[in-house]
């Protein structure tokens, strides 16, 4: 039964039938094998996927992540990361660093938050005379930390698949994006130095407070975010609505930056990216409604006890292995929503808190998106500073490696995960 | 007759993407509307979320067929794209008849649930959920059509994608 699903799925995808309906199709063909062929359970469940509350976050923190942008807030993060790091040796790579941090504090995806700093900062540093391929490298790799700081478009995705406590995954997240930050702008150190680097601007002390408060209105959103969310005012669904138009206002009234005529493209294409990932996500709903009918988590439980003889560290490092591989093909939704249903009830099989395993997946495939051959947040990077994706391969290695090593730190010390989401309730 | 179909599907198109950009920013209103209610009135738009939710499936159906339209969705397309061109006609022909199969399977269960569901109506907003559930058999079939267009745009050798990835 593994076997049937494994090679219909894959073979589907990889003969290049979107995602989605490679899912429908996989789903048809355990159906016939287990003889419970009905078209109108496919449906059901395809539908039951997406009519769901906690899903409506996803395009909300997309509109909320593409109006900050628009509305002139994220220039202003650079401005203000460009007045805390800028002036040291290499500092625009700091900034850059610093900057995506802040821009995740209210984007959940890797690709807004490498292009709204990417397409600011790139030029800059060209003219700075920095190492094209090399300053791409690291803002897509900055990028990553996106949907790692919490809101996170994946752990979304997960909580309502494997129904964990989005606030809790959100939480999780926080200590890994911060390590792979301070790891990431670690190796820039050495890049920099080794290069010589020109420092950037020094502000004065009335230009800082100038670019802080600048940024002010737009750093007010996480605390917005994340404080409605722990303190249980709003749902995540409803913190990101509540960001929508946060994002909405200041850019419209305060930094006078967005304009009427900008909002229906914004939204257009906000609505065409979420019925991208939803369709997946129902797909995924029917694909592992037979995932669990022909009881494949307990057939992989069985070979990976096998591999492993019943280690979880083994286990672990296993489940690892496999998701970078997928990670290396697929992009993280899809991968997240395929796997997530399969690997989970295997997890908790091992006795694994369902947060930790949480954080970990979604780390691990964002590592995915900045690995070749397919890597989303790669093909951003690249397109902004137009190289091609064979230049970039060596100058990401050493960024790849920090996130191995991060991924394999909070592997392997759950409580950096665990510990902020268990202070709360 | 190529020429009209393409009229057509152009203006339906446009006119969908309105139909969604609509949808969503109603969510926000709608969401966010409960949101100040219950924190300033203390009161609560029962009806609020699952109005949301309906909207949400409407629009991810029909911003699937919109995706679909220039093959937004996400796929891999790296094995086939190492093929010769007429291996590639032919794979692409053969997974379309499997997607034309797999779209119909999806628009027959919608039909049958819709038909099912006239009569029930949703809890807080009494809506007939076969009304909600109309739209699953609409697209499917918007985008069977789709696949067919394909096909013959693959023989023609017309491309039909545009923007790369969008998430």
């Amino acid at each position: 039964m593994l076997i049937t699903f494994m090679t219909s799925l894959f073979s589907f995808i990889f003969l290049n039938i979107p995602i989605a309906f490679s899912l429908i199709l996989t789903t048809i063909v355990l159906m016939v094998y287990s003889n419970e062929l009905s078209s109108a359970n496919i449906a059901s469940s395809i539908y039951r996927g997406i009519d769901n509350f906690p899903l409506m976050a996803i395009p909300f923190f997309m509109l909320a992540g593409e109006i900050m942008n628009v509305g002139g807030m994220s220039r202003r993060i650079v401005n203000f990361a460009n007045a805390l790091v800028g002036h040291v040796t290499g500092g625009l790579g700091y900034v850059a660093v610093v900057a995506s941090m802040l821009f995740a504090g209210v984007s959940g995806s890797a690709v807004a938050d490498t292009s709204a700093i990417g397409s600011i900062l790139l030029p800059i540093m060209k003219k700075e005379g920095y190492d094209t391929p090399k300053s791409t490298a690291l803002i897509s790799a900055s990028g990553c930390i996106g949907p790692i700081i919490p809101p996170s478009i994946p752990m979304i995705i997960f909580g309502v698949i494997g129904g964990v406590s989005i606030v809790k995954l959100f939480l999780g997240g926080i200590v890994p994006g911060l390590l792979i930050g301070v790891g990431l702008m670690i190796v820039w150190y050495f890049h920099a130095k080794k290069r010589g680097y020109s420092t950037g601007k020094h502000f004065s002390k009335s230009e800082f407070y100038k670019a802080f408060k600048g940024a002010a209105w737009a750093m007010m959103l996480p605390i917005i975010i994340l404080g409605g969310i722990v303190t249980g005012v709003y749902t995540p669904t409803e913190a990101a609505v509540v960001a929508v138009v946060y994002a909405f206002l200041v850019g419209m009234f305060v930094y006078r930056e967005l304009k009427f005529s900008q909002l229906p493209a914004i939204f257009m294409h906000a609505s065409k990216a979420t019925a991208i990932v939803l369709l997946v996500c129902g797909a995924a709903t029917a694909a592992g409604y037979m995932i669990t009918t022909a009881q494949i988590p307990q057939l992989l439980l069985k070979a990976l006890d096998q591999l492993s003889g019943g280690n979880v560290i083994l286990a672990m490092f296993w489940i690892n292995i496999l998701l970078i591989i997928v990670g290396c093909v697929m992009d993280l939704t899809p991968a997240l929503l395929i796997l997530a249903p399969m690997l989970l009830p295997v997890a908790e099989g091992y006795g694994l808190d369902p947060v930790y395993f949480g954080v970990v997946m979604c780390v691990n495939l964002c590592i995915g998106l900045i690995t070749p051959p397919v890597g989303t947040v790669l093909y951003v990077g690249c397109g902004l500073s137009k190289i091609s994706i064979g230049e970039i391969t060596k100058p990401l290695l050493p960024f790849i490696t920090v996130m191995f090593v991060v991924l394999l730190l909070i592997t392997y010390i759950p409580s950096l995960i665990t510990f902020i989401p268990n202070l709360v309730k | 007759m190529l020429k009209i179909i393409e009229t057509v599907y152009r203006a339906m198109e446009k006119f969908l993407l309105y139909i969604v950009m609509i949808l969503l920013a109603l969510m926000v209103i709608i969401v966010f509307a409960n949101v100040v209610s219950r924190y300033y009135l203390q009161f609560s738009l029962a009806w609020s979320e699952e109005i949301a939710r309906f909207m949400l499936v409407w629009l991810v159906f029909l911003g699937s067929f919109l995706a679909y339209i220039h093959d937004e969705h996400l796929g891999l397309d790296i094995l086939v794209k190492k093929f010769p061109p007429t291996l590639r006609k032919m794979v692409a022909t053969v997974t379309n008849l499997l997607v034309i199969f797999a779209l119909y399977a999806v628009m027959e269960g919608g039909y049958l649930l819709m038909m099912a569901n006239f009569d029930w109506l949703s809890a807080a907003a009494e809506i007939p959920q076969g009304y909600i559930y109309a739209i699953v058999p609409i697209a499917c079939g918007l985008m069977i059509l789709q696949t067919i267009l394909k096909t013959y745009y693959v023989w023609i050798g017309k491309s039909t994608s545009s923007g790369g990835p969008s998430c």
